[in-house]
């Protein structure tokens, strides 16, 4: 067997035990056979007998078992100290094989395969090893074989490769691509994000969401380009330059009355950017409203606000497509209202299918939505900014960090674990209890270009969340393990 | 169809929050129920016992979020977890209950509207020895009398408290009565309303010369009196000379006797103010003021900005006292049968301060329009044992006396077969008065008159969402909705009032599972009382719109 085969306490980590015939750790004991097909997929199905066939409302890569020849050749039953090898062999093959989690590395050529084709699979303790044992005492030959059966995890890992650095502006439409030529693997395989905060302890939230195939949208909507009113009368309100907002200035509503409600927008939130219909608009979006709440905060304000779905611009349809609420609650009156207010989710085309059958999806016109804003109590003013749209059908990723003195520190989201590793100076930190994150990174997808939107805000999860225009674009790196259905 | 649900467990402390490894995790579940919204869930974690509760011990935080979009799609507490150790290894079985559960943490008394005669009691410092404090059944009054023969001095007089709100922490905001007596022309005999247990040792909240009646008498906050107390106050004063009361006719029935305390905002604030109270003792406390104070009073976890109440109702309650202690959930349950029209929930946390409270009108427009009986799992018991013809009410008049009250009405099916069948419905002794035993049983025999559409169905494929444009994945579908199930012939309710092979059903609970992602939504028709008042509902706001 020409494979290069050996266990390793992680990809790329130290060798436990090679079983390459070129380099075996114990003389004589070397891998004789690989067998390790793609893992099976296991399906949840729903089935009728009023209709053909059947509904498969899940399926997933199940577990894996791979079989591992393995040859031992020492000389024959008897001679001296065979007996005494033959345990040694057997003891080095034990440490590793009872390991709870152990990694095997397998590379196409044991002499000439560079360890970028090295693909790892994820094992655990072997059930079978008292079998292996027994057959390897219970032969009398000069060479002994058996095959071992060794649960692993469903997907083969490639080394760990390096996206680069990436950043979104407000110009740039708070967009960035990561391109699917390059990327490396079978199946999907999430991203690894890791952003540096800066040298202060402002807690931050890091906003991504991505789409795959590319985004055709317009991710960010000025408010004060679009129409709108104080409801019912429809009177407008003045435009306030401000450095801090998106487009340089927003909307100031003053002197509000609980009660009265304020139509925001009126325009074409999901749009191109381009502007015009296209096949790609269809989908989720989750959208933030941005505020400029300035010194204007009164102690228990409490607002509501919701998206409306227009027909028109003098069109207001009855119907909340999703609610969102902001306000202030009385354990925290001296922070005023959030600026950056979540909106909810909405479904582009509204309602309605995007494709009949097995039609190419049709081209979506684009969608006019406005905000609705009520004042529930005290009042006072509010300014309106702007929408962020973000996708919300593949992966989104909320990462609210925040570092406990003033160092700029890394958070690194591990989907693996379900946590954020945080580093100062390149030393792991164990004090950033602020630190959390919520949904997935965006996966990268082999041949397929993914377009990931992403901006930054401060505050978040239980503090006050505010912007500025300077602050909404977001720099991050990224890396991900290439994950293969074979080691071949 | 999906490949793997793009759901993610995390759990939230003081310290920190925290997602799980997916791969530890085994069948995670989770449901919602209206009224009420999310119930409870669960999963197995894998997790060797050795090691701390840190994350897992009893309050600490439990969502599950759709990672295409960071939604929360379920939010609750957990419970203290159990701990297996068996061949399956070392598991911890987390088990959560939704935010409806905070509705049973506080346990404390609270007067909303106290109309009872019982629950006044003679004053031991009446100075008049001989002056009664009584209950006229008859007039469903208070009486207070002046016997025959007693020499009354100037400041006597004969007094009645109402020692409640003492303990609910609470104060007079309002009170009315209308008095008769059997005696006309006494100028020296006045009746008056006083405060007591505030910070001034007395007040006169109201005071007006006594005649034959019937005498309206009312005592506002702020325009009366602008001292808060705690005790109210009814009494007979007898003002100069010193005299002999000279027949039987000395008494005074104060019927209608009704008083309003003070209540709380959603902040917890005591409201202070007339206009707070305005209609109050005309058409009594109206739901969403007692719904405000909940949840200033009894649900502090709960989001205060994010809380939606409905205002639109605009019949009030004069009787709702709950002095021996109560919770939100049973004042709830109490405005849920009190208010068919209207359900609450306690729902997500995606602001991250407690749970979203809505107290709201059930829906009318149909929502899921996909589900069908040839795609979806569908199974529907009887339901015949629920019809009814007549029902008693049990209820406590003013006066304290129990009372049964029967109702009648019509169900075909029952006249048809030539049955009687009579339910039996208890108001208990906190709610209630004649009036309301009537609609409450009126209600009942309105959700009792006809066989209801009911069962379950089996979801596990993407259904559309009429109103809110989306297509929902099985974890998505929530409780307390409109669907519309295709290839199924309706029983005539309601919500099918013609037979075109769709039943239209009302989802009352949804249970997930992600074993086979796969959603089982628990479905009821509205019962008639329901389906009714919110046409009422409708006709009524269409009446009042303005814009």
């Amino acid at each position: 067997m020409a494979q290069m085969i050996r266990f390793v306490d992680r990809p790329g980590g130290t060798v436990l035990l090679d079983l390459s015939p070129a380099s075996p750790t114990v003389p004589g004991m070397t891998g004789a056979s690989l067998d390790a097909p793609p893992p099976p997929v296991n399906r949840s199905v729903a089935q009728n007998p009023v209709r053909d066939g059947g509904t498969i409302s899940a399926q997933q890569f199940g577990m894996r078992t791979v079989k591992l020849g393995i040859r031992y050749a020492n000389g024959v039953v008897g001679q001296a100290g065979v007996q005494a090898s033959r345990r040694a062999a057997i003891t080095a093959l034990l440490r590793v094989l009872q390991l709870e989690r152990v990694w095997l590395e397998v590379r196409p050529d044991q002499l000439g395969s560079t360890a970028a084709e090295a693909r790892y699979l994820h094992c655990y303790r072997s059930a079978d090893l008292q079998n292996y044992v027994a057959s390897l005492f219970g032969m009398g030959d000069r060479w002994v074989e058996s095959d071992l059966e060794i649960p692993a995890a469903p997907f083969a890992y490639g080394p760990k490769e390096s996206l680069g650095n990436f950043t979104t502006t407000v110009a740039g439409n708070l967009k960035t691509t990561v391109a699917g030529s390059g990327i490396k693997g079978d199946v999907p395989s999430p991203m690894i994000v890791t952003v540096t905060g800066p040298a202060d302890t402002t807690a931050r939230t890091l906003w991504m969401a991505s789409r795959p195939g590319g985004g055709v949208h317009k991710a960010i909507f000025d408010l004060t380009a679009g129409g709108g009113g104080i409801v019912p009368s429809g009177t407008a309100v003045a435009t306030t330059t401000s450095s801090t907002s998106v487009g340089g200035s927003y909307r100031q509503w003053s002197g509000v009355q609980p009660g009265q409600a304020f139509r925001l927008g009126g325009g074409t939130v999901i749009d191109t950017v381009a502007g015009g219909a296209s096949a790609k608009l269809a989908g989720a979006y989750r959208i933030l409203l941005l505020g400029n709440e300035g010194a204007n905060d009164q102690p228990g304000e409490i607002w509501n606000a919701r998206l409306q779905l227009l027909t028109a611009l003098t069109t207001w349809l009855p119907v909340a497509v999703n609610v969102g609420k902001l306000g202030v609650i009385a354990q925290r009156p001296s922070f005023g209202i959030d600026t950056v207010i979540d909106l909810g989710v909405i479904e582009v085309p509204f309602a309605r299918p995007a494709q009949v059958a097995f039609d190419a999806p049709g081209s979506v016109a684009p969608t006019e939505l406005a905000v609705l804003l009520t004042c529930v109590a005290v009042g006072g003013n509010y300014g309106f900014d702007a929408l962020v749209v973000l996708p919300a059908d593949a992966e989104c990723l909320a990462l609210q960090y925040a570092s406990p003195v003033a160092d700029a520190r890394t958070f690194t989201v591990d989907p693996y674990s379900g946590s954020v590793m945080v580093r100062s100076g390149g030393v792991v930190a164990s004090d950033a209890p602020k630190t959390q994150y919520q949904g997935a990174p965006p996966n990268v997808i082999p041949g397929v270009d993914v377009d990931v939107y992403a901006f930054t805000h401060f505050g978040g999860a239980g503090t006050r969340t505010e912007y500025t225009a300077a602050t909404l674009p977001a720099a991050f790196s990224a890396e991900y393990w290439p994950r293969y259905l074979t080691v071949s | 169809m999906v490949s793997v649900p793009p759901l993610q467990v995390r759990l939230i402390t003081v310290g920190g929050a925290m997602a799980l490894d997916a791969g530890l995790l085994e069948d995670v579940q989770f449901g919602s129920a209206s009224p009420g919204g999310f119930t409870t869930a669960a999963c197995s974690l894998s997790r060797p016992l050795r090691y701390a509760d840190t994350f897992t011990g009893a309050y600490t935080g439990f969502e599950v979020i759709d990672t295409r979009s960071c939604e929360q799609v379920w939010y609750g507490r957990l419970e203290d977890p159990g701990r297996d150790s068996s061949r399956s290894g070392e598991v911890r079985a987390l088990a959560a209950v939704g935010g409806s559960s905070h509705a049973r943490d506080v346990n404390r008394p609270v007067v909303y509207a106290e109309s009872r005669l019982g629950a006044w009691t003679r004053a031991e410092e009446s100075v008049l020895s001989g002056g009664t404090v009584g209950v006229d059944q008859e007039r469903a009054a208070l009486l207070m009398t002046l016997p025959n023969g007693t020499v009354v001095t100037p400041s006597a007089r004969v007094v009645a408290r109402l020692l409640t709100l003492r303990d609910t922490g609470q104060r007079i905001s309002r009170m009315r009565a209308t008095m008769t007596s059997g005696r006309t022309g006494e100028a020296r005999l006045r009746w008056q309303f006083v405060g007591r247990g505030g910070p001034a040792t007395d007040a006169n909240l109201a005071d007006v010369q006594w005649g034959a009646g019937p005498t309206a008498m009312a005592a506002r906050l702020g325009p009366d009196f602008t001292t808060l107390h705690t005790v109210p106050e009814v009494r007979v004063f007898w003002t100069t000379d010193t005299a002999t009361v000279p027949n039987d006719n000395t008494w005074s029935a104060f019927a209608d006797l009704l008083v309003i305390p003070t209540r709380r905002n959603r902040l917890n604030q005591e409201l202070t103010t007339a206009a707070s109270y305005a209609t109050d003792t005309t058409v009594g406390v109206l739901p969403h003021a007692i719904i405000e104070d909940m949840l200033g009073r009894f649900l502090p976890e709960f989001d205060k900005g994010a809380a939606v109440v409905d205002t639109s109702l605009t019949a009030g309650q004069m009787q709702m006292a709950y002095e021996d202690g109560t919770t939100a959930g049973a004042i709830l349950d109490d405005l849920v049968q009190l208010y068919p029209t209207h359900t609450w929930g306690a729902w997500g946390n995606e602001r991250g301060l407690g749970a979203e409270f809505r107290w709201e009108p059930w829906p009318t427009d149909v929502a899921l329009s996909g589900l069908d009986t040839g795609l979806d799992t569908f199974s529907a018991p009887s339901s015949a044992a629920d019809l009814y013809n007549e029902v008693r009410v049990r209820y406590k008049d003013a006066g304290g006396q129990s009372r049964m009250l029967l109702v009648q009405g019509d169900c075909p099916a029952l006249t048809e077969a030539g049955l009687v069948r009579c339910g039996m419905l208890d108001l208990g002794s906190q709610i209630g008065n004649t009036d309301t035993a009537q609609a409450a049983g009126v209600a009942f025999l309105a959700a009792h008159q006809y066989p209801t559409n009911s069962g379950t169905i089996k979801v596990r494929r993407p259904i559309r969402d009429a109103l809110s444009g989306r297509v929902l994945q099985p974890w998505q579908i929530r409780a307390g909705v409109l669907c519309r199930v295709r290839n199924l012939y309706p029983r005539p309710d309601d919500l099918n009032t013609y037979s075109n092979g769709e039943t239209v059903f009302r989802v009352s609970a949804v249970s997930y599972s992600t074993k086979d992602n796969e959603a089982t939504l628990s479905l009821d028709s509205y019962s008639r009382s329901v389906s009714t008042a919110l046409a009422r509902l409708a006709r009524a706001q269409a009446r009042t719109r303005r814009v």
